[in-house]
């Protein structure tokens, strides 16, 4: 046995293929990421809240809780109104109107992610025994999701192969058939470490799996039970998370001993790699190409449906749909293997495996021995790839122009408006078109000259030097694209782009991007740009309430306040960004240490910047024009 | 020469494995051709139709009205169509209609009707006749950028609009077939994923096995051996592959015209609604064999780093898992065709499976600013990809002829060499 051992980790160098394919595996996964909602990535604090008030089994006192909640976000806008009329009008002071507008202001101000919970409350409140609220992220990305372990898969494959097919290649074989040890004990091993080897790799993967989701998003509350996450909304299994995932991992662990099983029968009828290897990549992956997404891959006597996994454990779902008459009808999807025959089908992988073992044993101590040529034992490896594509040009990101952190500018104006040297830009928001007129001849012409419908929109305009940019969305589509117009030459180019663009689901063996399924993600790309600027290091965007900063380097975006009062005053002031708050608030967006504040206690809807001079509205004193001065570096 | 070359064939690809595998996936690859046929798109609001007993009047419905409208598209068959879709639509419109079973109808009920009418022959008759004006307008915006452009002395945007104003022009549609199902035709890829693993069992061991059984020094000790072995080896390669796009491309060809009826050869690509942006002016059957021999030329490359790798490596297990991570990699860098992004479209470009993507590469304009000049990504791709099968060939034979040598030096070569003979 430990000569077997030996042979397949250190002689067949599978330890450095199963090291190879953990960084491949952790690396994937952390790359992957984890599922999500762009509501709550860019309010991870605000769903945090919501989520630890209203976890756990839905009572009767937290319905009460949500429903109230969910009157009084919906009403927040409104009393934050009536609020801020009634201390105009002086029937409050501004004592009472701080202390009174703060829980309406961050009500408002987390809107969008107790929407999200709510309808997980929504979801929950059919089956509150069943459902429970949680934040179903972590575990959801663990599963709900049917594609198979690549990584594991090609690894099995890789490892299991020279099992047998190296003894039969070496010309082995002929010296173990003929002693009595080798010719039945040596199978029983090789089987043995084949298949401590593979549980020990699926179980290491599945490791790795659980720890990545836990560090990047979390798994918290998994005693909840599996319909707590949509994609098991009609399984009949009552279990938690952690014992569907113990029980996926089980799946799993019994479809690699199946592959094992496999792979040795293909290796010791093939008596070649190469054969083993395609034929097992065939067995694996073929199925999904035909079966994807339904329920027949789960009843094959194959290890495909085991590696998936979670179709075992999840309901029955529909699609509604109208049939010829005009009436709506509902078709079955995916049809839910019932309890009964998931016992029938684990038993028999089970008596499958075990009689594909005992085929297994016979097949090669029965091997009729031909007296081959014993044929050269395999030379080392003599030459190693040295081919590294260089692609330079892919670390020097998107375009770089002469764009300053130094300027002053006004979004209202800035993104409708702009001037060049030469040319006076505009962007007509009905038509949703750029035009440009020349200062000398006065002649106007279309920036944006593309014969073709693209079906993209134009949301925002930002004039800097000699430089036009343009924010475009493509409807239904979520991520913006920025473009600059160099208008010396009129040449364009790609200044930031986070859309999506690769769908490929290499033939069809995993799933698409869900990006345009999600009705909140398509219907945002509806929602209006409130403003637009762009910095040498930012691009600073305004949607939903929200002022979002993406860095032009790492594409990372934050969101940098939820609490923007749209299409009032706002500023951008030497890399510094000073907005009206929802509660009248002149605040502040301060570069330097990525944090909000409240400029002194000024309460205005609007203002107006000129050097280091403000100029407001001053709502505490009758609306009249006031000033403030702050220094140099924006402190005040 | 041509001997050797034979030998090659009969020794790498005519053996009973490959024989088998290539069998059963052609029965697999038909097999999933009617699968999809008899399935439909799987979509509730889809172009394709399950076929069932359910769909039979519906499916009964298209042929018959297909025989009738297909050809050159005329007035009556197009008023035909318009009072046909109003008379329909004044039914359903207001939702009161008769959900019974009608036997006066076409399909049985109004709706049916509707949505037949509406969807498989009105809405792709409309498309047909309006395009000519789409093409125009397309073309006198592109002749306005020709003037706009000249003056910044935006040379790029100049020469793009040039091709545009030249491509675009005098395009028109005479006739009326229906297009969806070249479109499926075009999209199917299925197939070239078993061609992938044919490639990967038929080309993985062809230079590994001359070095398991120490051929190659006595190929080496051939007069011919030195210089032809290579060029040889990878003739047969190549031959194999273009012998695997041939079968299947035929396969998929009659599958689908038995199937789903490919109609009208002549039809322009840009007919297909999803083509209607193509820089491509030829008939559909072109546009498929050309295709074909774009993705010939892809799986050349992919078939060439198979080899190189077969003639570097020892052991099979390395060149296959080598062969698969570059082929899972190089997929996924294919999906940035359309990328708007200049590192992600150059990724694209070097990769081989891009130019299996001819539906995607010619379904609008794609192009890329090169040194502010104008280019074709998918000539451009085309133009990168032989670059590299030349490199790689370059490349195998070098290493298939020093990594042979190498190996020859043997003991017992030694003494021979030794001893002077």
């Amino acid at each position: 046995m430990a000569f077997e051992w030996k042979k397949i980790l250190v002689k067949q160098r599978s330890i450095g293929i199963i090291s190879i394919m953990i960084l491949l595996k952790v690396g994937l996964t952390l790359l992957n990421g984890y599922d999500s909602h762009y509501i709550i990535d860019r309010n991870p604090d605000g769903y945090s809240f919501y989520i630890n008030q209203y976890k756990g089994k839905l009572t009767e006192g937290k319905k009460a809780r949500i429903e109230t909640e969910y009157y009084a976000v919906g009403h927040a806008a409104g009393e934050l109104e009536d609020l801020s009329n009634r201390w105009q009008e002086g029937k409050i002071d501004q004592v009472q109107y701080e202390n009174l507008s703060r829980k309406y202001y961050e009500r408002q101000k987390n809107s969008a992610v107790f929407n999200v919970v709510y309808n997980q409350y929504y979801y929950a409140k059919d089956e509150p025994n069943e459902r429970y609220i949680m934040d179903t992220r972590g575990w959801s990305t663990l599963l709900c999701h049917d594609n198979p372990d690549f990584t594991l898969v090609l690894c099995l494959i890789i490892i299991l192969t020279p099992l047998f097919c190296n003894e039969y290649e070496s010309g082995m074989d002929a010296l173990l058939l003929s002693s009595v040890k080798g010719k039945y004990k040596t199978c029983l091993y090789k089987l043995s470490v084949g298949i401590i080897l593979a549980v020990g790799i699926a179980v290491l993967f599945c490791i790795i799996e659980f720890v990545c989701v836990n560090i990047m998003v979390g798994l918290n509350d998994g005693g909840f039970p599996l319909q707590s996450l949509e994609f098991f909304q009609n399984s009949n299994h009552r279990i938690s998370l952690n014992q569907a995932f113990i029980a996926v991992a089980l799946f799993r662990i019994l479809g690699v001993i199946l592959m094992v099983v496999w792979i040795s029968i293909i290796g010791i009828s093939s008596k070649k790699s190469i054969i083993t290897l395609f034929l097992s990549s065939v067995f694996v992956f073929m199925p999904y190409t035909f079966l994807k997404g339904n329920s027949l891959l789960y009843y094959l006597p194959l290890p495909s449906g085991l590696f998936s996994g979670v179709g075992y454990l999840r309901g029955t779902s529909w699609v509604s749909t109208i049939d010829q008459s005009g009436s709506a009808v509902k078709i079955i999807q995916f049809q839910e293997i019932d309890k009964a025959v998931l016992g029938i089908l684990l038993a028999s992988y089970g008596v499958e495996t075990v009689l594909l073992l005992l085929y297994c044993l016979k097949r090669y101590s029965g091997y009729m021995l031909t007296f081959r040529t014993l044929k050269n034992k395999t030379r080392k490896i003599c030459g190693c790839i040295c081919m590294i594509a260089v692609f330079s040009i892919f670390f020097t990101g998107c375009v770089k122009e002469a764009v300053e952190n130094n300027f002053t500018v006004n979004a209202l104006e800035s993104m409708e408006y702009g001037e060049t040297e030469n040319y006076c830009i505009s962007f007509d928001i009905s038509k949703r078109n750029i035009t440009a007129e020349d200062k000398k001849t006065g002649e106007i012409f279309e920036l944006i000259r593309d014969p073709f419908e693209q079906g993209i929109e134009i949301c925002s305009l930002f004039v800097c030097e000699e430089w036009c940019y343009y924010l475009s969305r493509i409807p239904q589509v979520e991520g913006i694209r920025v473009y600059g117009i160099d208008m010396r030459n009129l040449q364009q180019k790609l200044v930031f782009n986070n859309v999506r663009e690769n769908e490929e689901d290499f033939f069809g063996i995993f799933s698409k991007g869900s990006a345009t399924k999600d009705f909140a993600k398509r219907t945002n790309t509806y929602l209006p740009v409130f403003c637009f600027i762009i910095d040498r290091e930012h691009i600073y965007y305004g949607v939903d309430s929200q002022l979002i900063q993406i860095n032009r380097v790492t594409g990372k975006e934050a969101v940098i306040a939820h609490d923007v009062a749209e299409w009032k005053s706002l500023f951008y002031h030497n890399g510094d960004i000073f907005y009206v708050d929802k509660q009248h608030r002149l605040s502040m967006f301060k570069k330097d240490d990525g944090k909000v504040y409240q400029v002194d206690t000024i309460y205005t809807d609007g203002f107006f910047i000129n050097g280091n001079r403000i100029e407001y509205q001053d709502l505490l004193d009758g609306n009249k024009i006031q000033y403030y001065f702050f220094n140099k570096d924006s402190t005040f | 020469m041509i001997r050797l070359f034979y030998f090659e064939i009969r020794k790498n690809f005519l053996t009973k494995y490959i024989f088998l595998a290539f069998s059963l996936f052609l029965i697999i690859n038909g097999l999933l051709i009617y699968k999809n046929y008899i399935f439909g798109d799987g979509k509730s609001t889809g172009y394709f139709m399950p076929h069932s007993a359910d769909t039979r009047k519906q499916w009964e419905f298209y042929r018959s009205m297909h025989k009738k409208l297909d050809g050159d598209l005329t007035i009556e068959k197009a008023n035909f169509i318009i009072d046909e879709n109003n008379r329909l639509q004044s039914i359903v419109s207001d939702g009161t209609y008769s959900k019974e079973y009608q036997s006066s109808t076409y399909t049985g009920y109004f709706w049916g009707d509707y949505v037949m009418v509406n969807k498989y022959f009105y809405l792709p008759m409309k498309y047909i006749s309006t395009y000519s004006m789409e093409a125009a307008k397309i073309v006198e915006k592109a002749k306005d950028n020709i003037a706009f452009y000249e003056r910044y002395e935006n040379k790029y945007e100049k020469a793009k609009n040039e091709f545009i104003a030249d491509c675009y022009s005098r395009r028109k549609i005479n006739i009326f077939y229906d297009g969806k199902p070249w479109e499926l035709l075009f999209d199917y890829e299925i197939s070239d994923l078993l061609i992938l693993l044919l490639m990967l069992l038929g080309l993985v061991p062809m230079f590994v096995n001359e070095k398991e059984t120490s051929m190659g020094n006595l190929i080496l000790a051939s007069r011919n051996g030195k210089i032809n072995m290579a060029i040889i080896k990878v003739a047969s390669a190549l031959s194999f592959v273009f012998f695997l796009v041939l079968v299947f491309s035929c396969e998929n060809f009659l599958a689908f015209k038995y199937l789903y009826g490919l109609n009208g050869y002549g039809m322009p690509l840009y007919a297909i609604e999803k083509y209607q942006y193509s820089p491509l002016t030829c008939s559909v059957l072109t546009f498929y064999f050309m295709s074909q021999l774009i993705k010939t030329i892809g799986l050349f490359a992919f078939g060439m780093f198979i080899s190189l790798l077969s003639s570097l490596l020892n052991r099979v297990i390395y060149i296959y898992l080598l062969s698969s991570f570059f082929m899972v990699g190089s997929i996924y860098t294919s999906g940035y065709t359309a990328s708007v992004e200049l590192k992600k479209t150059l990724l694209s470009l070097f990769s081989p499976f891009t130019l299996l993507k001819s539906n995607e590469l010619y379904s609008r304009l794609v192009d890329i600013n090169f040194l502010n000049n104008f280019v074709l990504l998918p000539n451009l791709c085309i133009y990168i990809q032989i670059i590299i099968i030349s490199i790689l060939f370059l490349l195998l034979s070098r290493s298939a002829v020093f990594l042979n040598l190498e190996m020859s030096k043997t003991p017992s070569v030694q003494e021979v060499h030794k001893n002077g003979i």
